[in-house]
C-alpha cells in the first residue's frame, strides 16, 4: 500500500473495484480480515476498518459465523457512486489541465474522439 | 484494562535523565510502534515495563500492578531484544525448552515450525551462532511465547530481507490469529509501516508523539511549489523542515489538511504529497532536537 | 514452586557444560595421583595423602559464580524475577552440596574399603575431616560447598551489580580490614586464645556448625544484593 490515502480506504476500493469488475459476485464470500491483512502485509485492524466502511455502505453484509458477503444490487450502487464522483474526480482536472496547458473546450473534445477512433 | 500505563514516568542513571516525564497507556491487543532516534530512552522505557529496571519518578503499571519483581505481571510479558546474553554452555534447543516453560501460552509446534522456516540448528551453541541466527532465535522465542504483552527490540539485526519478511508475515498471520498486544521498536520504520496501529515516538527521553499511524499519515505533509506561494501556505501549520532550491521550495509541515486546505494549496498552485511514516518521523525529531 | 523448579531447570538443562565440569576436573586430578603414588613404590605410610579433592570445591564455586554471571541475564531477559532466580539458585546449590556430600562419602568408602585403591591413596579421606559417623562425614563434605559457592556467588551478584570497580574496591576494603584485624590480633597478642577457642569446640560444630552459619550468612549477603541488581 504506497498511495497517498488512508489504507483502510484503500482496502475498501479494491474491494469495490472487484465487485464493479465481477471478480467478486454478488451474494459471494469476500476475503476475511485476516487473510486481507496477510495479502496486504497490513494490519488486521486496518483490514477491519476497510471491510466496515463497506457494510456501513450497505456493499457487504455479515452471515452470522460464516464471514462477510457481497449484497444483491452492490455493483449497481457503486457504479452509481462512482458515475456522480466520475465528474469531480477526473473531468474536473482534466479541465484545469487543458486550462492550464491553453487547450480550449472544442479542441479538448476533439482529443477525445481521436483517442476514441485510435482504440 | 489497560495493558501498560504511565503517569509521570521518569528515570535517571545518575546525571543523565534517560526518561523525562512520559505518560501513555498501552491498550490491549494493538500493535504498536516504538519510535526514536539511538539513545532516545526507547530500550530504557522497555527495560521499566519488563521489571529489568526500577521507576525513578512517576507512577507505572503493568497489568495493573507495579511491574518490579512482580511475577504474576511479568510471566504475561516477552522481551525480545537484540543484546539478550545466553550462557556459554547453552544449545538452540537448551533455550527453547527453557522458554517452552517459563511462558506459560507457549505454543511448541508454532517454536518447531519457525525453527525450520528460519533453518536454526538445534545443537549449535547460543554463542556460536551468527547475529542473525541469534536475532532468529530471539524471533522464535518472542513468536511462540504468545505472550499478551511482546516486546520486540531490534530483532532483526543481522537478518537479511528474505528473513525480516518472514518474521513480519509470521507475526501478522499470528496475530491475526491470536491478538495480543506487540510493542515494535525499530529503526526500520518503512518494513513495519503497515503493521503498526499506533505510533509512540521517543526523543532524548521525552514522548513526542502518541497517535494512531493512520492519523499520522494525514497529519505531515510535504508542499513544494513556487517559494512565496509555499510559505504562505505553511503559515496556518507548523513548518517541520523546509529546502529551496531557486524560487522553488519544498516543506514538511504539520496540522490538518482537510479538502478546504487542499483546495486553498491548490489555488496556490502548491503540490500537496503525504509522507512516509519514516519521513514524518524523521522531521519530526529532527524538529525536535532543533527547536526553532 | 513450578516457577522456582523451572527457573532452577536454567542451571541444569546443559548440565555437561554446567555441571560436569567440576567431577571432570576431581577425575583427572583422582588420575594423576594414582599414577603418582602407583610410581612411587616406598611411600611412606601417611605420605599418601593429597588436597586434590579440593579441586572439587573450587571448580564448583567457579560454576557457581558464572551461573550468576551468565545465567542472571538471561533469567531477566526471560521474565523471571530476582527473587525467584535467587530462591531457584539456592534450591540447585542445596540439592548439589547434599548430592556431593553423599557421593563423595561413598567415595570415601570405597577409598577405604580398597585400602585406598591398592596403594594406600588418602584423597577422600582428607586427615582431620575424616570422621567416624556417616551422617556427620555426608555433612562434613556438603557444608563446605555450600559455603564456597554462596560466597562465590555472593561476589558474583556483587560484580553483576557493582561492576569491576565496585568488586575490586570492595576487594581492597576487605583486605585492609582483614590486614588491620589480623593486626590488632597479633598486637594483643589473641592468637593464642583463638586457637584455644578453637581446640575447644566440639568436632561437629567446628566442621559443620559455624561453617554452615557462614554459608547462611553469604547466602542471605547475596540475596539482599542481587534484588537491587541490573543486568
Amino acid at each position: 500500500m504506497d498511495d497517498d490515502r488512508p489504507i483502510f480506504v484503500q482496502i475498501a476500493e479494491l474491494i469495490e473495484n472487484s465487485i464493479i469488475d465481477g471478480t467478486l459476485a454478488e451474494e459471494t464470500q469476500v476475503p476475511s480480515t485476516n487473510e486481507l491483512a496477510a495479502f496486504h502485509r497490513i494490519n488486521p485492524a486496518t483490514a477491519a476498518k476497510g471491510i466496515n466502511r463497506l457494510v456501513d455502505d450497505g456493499i457487504l453484509y455479515k452471515r452470522r459465523g460464516i464471514g462477510m458477503f457481497v449484497a444483491t444490487g452492490a455493483s449497481e450502487t457503486l457504479r452509481e457512486r462512482r458515475r456522480l464522483e466520475f465528474s469531480d474526480q477526473y473531468v474536473r482536472p482534466l479541465i484545469e489541465e487543458a486550462r492550464k496547458l491553453g487547450i480550449g473546450t472544442e479542441e479538448l473534445k476533439k482529443l477525445i474522439e481521436t483517442w476514441e477512433e485510435q482504440r | 484494562m489497560s495493558v501498560v500505563a504511565a503517569a509521570g514516568l521518569t528515570k535517571r542513571f545518575g546525571d543523565v535523565t534517560a526518561l523525562n516525564d512520559v505518560t501513555f497507556t498501552l491498550t490491549e491487543n494493538r500493535i504498536y510502534g516504538l519510535l526514536g532516534r539511538n539513545g532516545a530512552g526507547k530500550t530504557t522505557l522497555m527495560q521499566l515495563i519488563t521489571g529489568q529496571n526500577s521507576v525513578s519518578v512517576g507512577d507505572l503499571t503493568l497489568f495493573g500492578e507495579r511491574p518490579f519483581e512482580n511475577e504474576r505481571a511479568l510471566m504475561r510479558v516477552a522481551f525480545i531484544k537484540e543484546s539478550q546474553k545466553y550462557p556459554a554452555a547453552y544449545q538452540v534447543r537448551h533455550v527453547l525448552s527453557l522458554a517452552s516453560r517459563l511462558f506459560p501460552n507457549w505454543d511448541e509446534d508454532f517454536a518447531q515450525s519457525l525453527v525450520d522456516e528460519f533453518e536454526l540448528p538445534r545443537k549449535r551453541g547460543v554463542r556460536k551462532l551468527s547475529r542473525g541466527m541469534t536475532s532468529a532465535l530471539g524471533v522464535t522465542i518472542g513468536l511462540a511465547a504468545r505472550a499478551p504483552l511482546t516486546f520486540f527490540d531490534e530483532p532483526y539485526l543481522g537478518l537479511d530481507a528474505v528473513a525480516r519478511q518472514l518474521f513480519y508475515d509470521r507475526l501478522l498471520a499470528d496475530y491475526a490469529e491470536n491478538p495480543r498486544t506487540v510493542v515494535l521498536s525499530t529503526h526500520l520504520i518503512d518494513e513495519v509501516a503497515d503493521l503498526i496501529e499506533h505510533v509512540l515516538l521517543l526523543d532524548h527521553g521525552k514522548l513526542l508523539l502518541d497517535a494512531p499511524s493512520e492519523e499520522l499519515r494525514g497529519q505531515v505533509m510535504e508542499a513544494s511549489g513556487p517559494a512565496e506561494a509555499v510559505d504562505e501556505f505553511a503559515t496556518a501549520h507548523r513548518a517541520l523542515h523546509r529546502e529551496q532550491l531557486g524560487g522553488t521550495a519544498r516543506t514538511t509541515l504539520r496540522g490538518s489538511f482537510d479538502n478546504a486546505e487542499r483546495m486553498r494549496a491548490k489555488k496556490l498552485g502548491i503540490d500537496l504529497a503525504p509522507v512516509s511514516l519514516q519521513q514524518a518521523v524523521v522531521r519530526l525529531t529532527a524538529e525536535g532536537t532543533n527547536p526553532r | 514452586m513450578t516457577r522456582i523448579l523451572d527457573v532452577a531447570r536454567m542451571h541444569t538443562v546443559a548440565w555437561l557444560g554446567q555441571l560436569a565440569w567440576p567431577w571432570a576436573i576431581m577425575g583427572i586430578s583422582l588420575g594423576t595421583n594414582l599414577l603418582i603414588f602407583a610410581s612411587i613404590d616406598d611411600a611412606a605410610p601417611g605420605k599418601n595423602t593429597t588436597g586434590g579433592l579440593a579441586s572439587l570445591y573450587i571448580v564448583c564455586a567457579i560454576v557457581a559464580a558464572a551461573s550468576i554471571t551468565q545465567v542472571f541475564p538471561f533469567a531477566l531477559g526471560m521474565g523471571v524475577t530476582r527473587r525467584t532466580f535467587y530462591l531457584a539458585t539456592t534450591l540447585v546449590n542445596v540439592v548439589q552440596a547434599v548430592a556431593y556430600g553423599v557421593l563423595l562419602y561413598l567415595l570415601n568408602l570405597l577409598e577405604g574399603g580398597t585400602n585406598g585403591f591398592g596403594i594406600q591413596l588418602r584423597f577422600f579421606r582428607v586427615p582431620y575431616v575424616d570422621v567416624s559417623n556417616g551422617l556427620l562425614q555426608i555433612a562434613v563434605y556438603a557444608v563446605p560447598f555450600l559455603f564456597l559457592n554462596f560466597l562465590a556467588i555472593f561476589v558474583a551478584v556483587w560484580y553483576v551489580r557493582f561492576g569491576t570497580n565496585g568488586l575490586f574496591a570492595t576487594g581492597a576494603v576487605a583486605i585492609l580490614v582483614s590486614g588491620l584485624l589480623i593486626a590488632l590480633i597479633t598486637w594483643q597478642g589473641w592468637f593464642g586464645d583463638i586457637w584455644q577457642w578453637l581446640s575447644s569446640q566440639h568436632q561437629a560444630s567446628l566442621l559443620v556448625g559455624w561453617p554452615a552459619l557462614l554459608a547462611a550468612a553469604a547466602g542471605l549477603g547475596g540475596m539482599a544484593a542481587i534484588r537491587r541488581a541490573n543486568a
